[in-house]
């Protein structure tokens, strides 16, 4: 198999741009608050995304990471993962306010892309609930691990609509205030927005062209619970075999990890699973477990590919960010999340997602050095 | 690369059917199933589905069962690749009709929960104990050979051992959109077919199904669409029948 590397990481989150998020994250900052939208609750929303027209707000969420992107190479595939796409766009249909319903449907999203970019290969639009950009990535890195593409773009991407914030609300899954993963009182999760763009390309593009790459996709892993629809494993058994499956990939131990950056939405199964799944998989060595979204909230479609890129800062700056919202850990995660931020005693992070229809997927990710 | 096709499935405007059953291409007027049409157990769940839900997991009930995995609860590594035009965008209409009629106090939670397309291939997964790769492909056109794309390479790539792959599609909800509309008169339907890189030792090959510079072929055929693959795999099974008689 041939090595896949990223070259280029964007990021749009509410903390801002990747520098951004990663220093506000370092910080113990927070983008969750009121949201501004025409519907009241809290969420971490992007207020550069708060505009009254006819347009989905994805619009300008996509060119927030697509903006100041390099040139990409037309034989680059396109990949695009997303839950809802521009659903607020379906809203206003049925508001009868005029808007394109295209924009409601993820192929639209993957057109964008690739006009936007001027590529010429067709791609895939890959919807599979939170796990979406996870699996898009593991996907685009078999295309260069396989030897089928030299270079992919996996941009990902979802918002906070009335939707989305008033499902959640109604399956009562939302934290009143904001989320706290891995908290012995979390009782819930946040909603947020946000948007990645990620370009792997292969070892010989990176020769070809003699470009720095930034981190290695060294391993992938995704698996199915075959449990239950909306509920996740309480044995963890499907974020067990997609782990295992991204450390054999990799070809690396669980002794060879220094952190993992969970899915850690603040419900309470879903944080209870993943501590299952880490301490089967890890053992009982103490290793930085932590969660962003207790300060970008849930950004669905798009959390996998946000997190990935904060992995990666992660990755550089030798530290990874506190689990904001935490205040006292769950007796399982005691002595793996904190509060503080944490120094990474071996530079290969491994992050994973987990979504509705018992969907699992797990990244491994290191220094491209290493 | 290439696979074994162990099975095919669907549920078109005639309703549910399977293998070497008459196949009757995807029209217009598409019903949901009943339970009695998908599953032969009780389910208490399938009456709650949303219509994308029953359509798709009947046509991947029927794949299964053709292949002989009906019923087959022991969990393997079998993943699922599913193409789909408009998802479950009728499901996501009748949700915020539920937002905006009751001025967003209840939303319905159990419409809410399917929303999302790829919730039919958790259904089928834990029905029948599926614990590979299962995602979602959108594509612009119905009946699209995405999903067997993808499944032929997660097979080629040691991603599963086997591979349920189709597509899925309802008419999309009329009277909200004009493009929407004019899409109402497109086929709908959903088939799936199960393709397994290594042959079980009591399976037996409809066909070997080989992706060639992105082309899904038969032999020396090429097929352009989901009903193409199943109609061409009858073909081919009635011709060596008839060869043996």
């Amino acid at each position: 198999m041939n090595r896949v590397f990223v070259q280029d990481i964007r990021i749009a989150t509410a903390l801002g741009n990747l520098e951004q998020t990663f220093a506000g994250l370092l910080r113990g900052s927070t983008g969750i608050g009121p949201i501004n939208r025409g519907f009241s609750g809290n969420a971490a929303t992007i207020a550069l995304l708060e505009q009254p027209d006819n347009t989905s707000c994805i619009h300008t969420l996509l060119e927030l990471v697509l903006q100041d992107f390099p040139g990409l190479s037309r034989d680059t595939v396109p990949f695009a993962a997303t839950t809802k796409a521009g659903v607020d766009s379906l809203e206003k249909v049925m508001r009868g306010i005029p808007a394109d319903i295209q924009n409601a449907f993820p192929q639209w999203l993957l057109s964008r892309v690739r006009r936007r970019m001027s590529l010429d290969r067709a791609g895939l639009a890959v919807s599979a609930a939170c796990a979406s950009s996870t699996i898009a990535l593991a996907r685009a890195a078999r295309e260069v691990a396989f030897g089928r593409a030299e270079s992919v773009l996996v941009v990902c991407a979802d918002v906070v609509s009335q939707f989305v914030y008033q499902g959640f609300s109604s399956l009562q899954a939302l934290d009143k205030t904001a989320c706290r993963p891995f908290d012995s009182n979390r009782s819930g999760l946040s909603l947020g927005e946000g948007a990645a763009a990620i370009h792997l390309v292969s070892e010989d593009r990176v020769r070809e062209n003699t470009v720095s790459v930034i981190a290695e996709i060294s391993g992938w892993g995704v698996a199915c619970d075959a449990v239950h629809i909306t509920a996740p494993a309480r044995d963890g058994c499907g974020l067990i075999a997609a782990l295992n499956q991204a450390l054999s990939r990799g070809g690396l131990s669980a002794g060879d990890v220094g952190a993992v950056h969970a899915h850690g939405t603040g419900t309470v199964y879903n944080d209870a699973m993943e501590i299952t799944a880490f301490k089967s998989v890890f053992g009982d060595r103490a290793r930085p477990v932590y969660s962003v979204k207790g300060a970008l909230g849930h950004t669905l479609g798009a959390a996998g590919g946000v997190e990935a890129a904060l992995s990666i800062k992660s990755l550089h700056a030798g530290v990874v960010p506190p689990t904001v919202g935490l205040e006292d850990p769950e007796d399982a995660a005691a002595g793996y999340v904190s509060s503080r931020s944490s120094s990474l005693d071996r530079r290969v992070i491994v992050t994973t997602n987990s979504g509705f229809g018992g969907i699992n997927a797990a990244l491994v990710l290191k220094l491209p050095e290493c | 690369m290439q696979a074994f096709l162990t099975g095919m499935g669907w549920l078109t405007s005639t309703g549910p059917g399977r293998g070497m059953q008459e196949f009757a291409s995807p029209g217009e007027s598409l019903r949901a199933p009943s339970r009695e049409q998908v599953l032969e157990s009780p389910d208490e769940r399938f009456g709650r589905m949303d219509a994308f839900s029953k359509i798709g997991l009947a046509a991947a009930a029927k794949s299964l069962e053709d292949a002989g995995l009906a019923g087959k609860v022991d969990k393997h590594p079998a993943g699922i690749a599913a193409a789909t035009r408009f998802g479950c965008i009728s499901t996501d209409v009748d949700f915020l009709g539920t937002v905006f009629d009751t001025q967003g106090r209840w939303p319905s939670p159990h419409l809410f929960t399917y929303t999302l397309p790829n919730c039919f291939l958790g259904e089928t997964a834990l029905r029948f104990g599926l614990t590979g790769p299962s995602y979602v492909l959108h594509r612009s056109s119905p009946f699209s050979l995405g999903g067997v794309k993808a499944a032929l390479y997660d097979l080629n790539d040691g991603e599963a051992e086997m591979m349920l792959a189709g597509s899925c599609d309802l008419q999309p909800p009329g009277g909200i959109d004009p493009w929407l509309d004019s899409c109402r008169h497109d086929a709908a339907g959903a088939v799936f077919v199960v393709l397994e890189a290594e042959l079980r030792s009591q399976s037996r090959p409809y066909a070997l199904v080989r992706l060639e510079s992105d082309s899904i072929r038969l032999g020396s055929k090429q097929v352009h669409t989901m009903d193409d693959l199943v109609l061409q795999c009858q073909v081919l099974e009635n011709s060596l029948s008839t060869t043996k008689t």
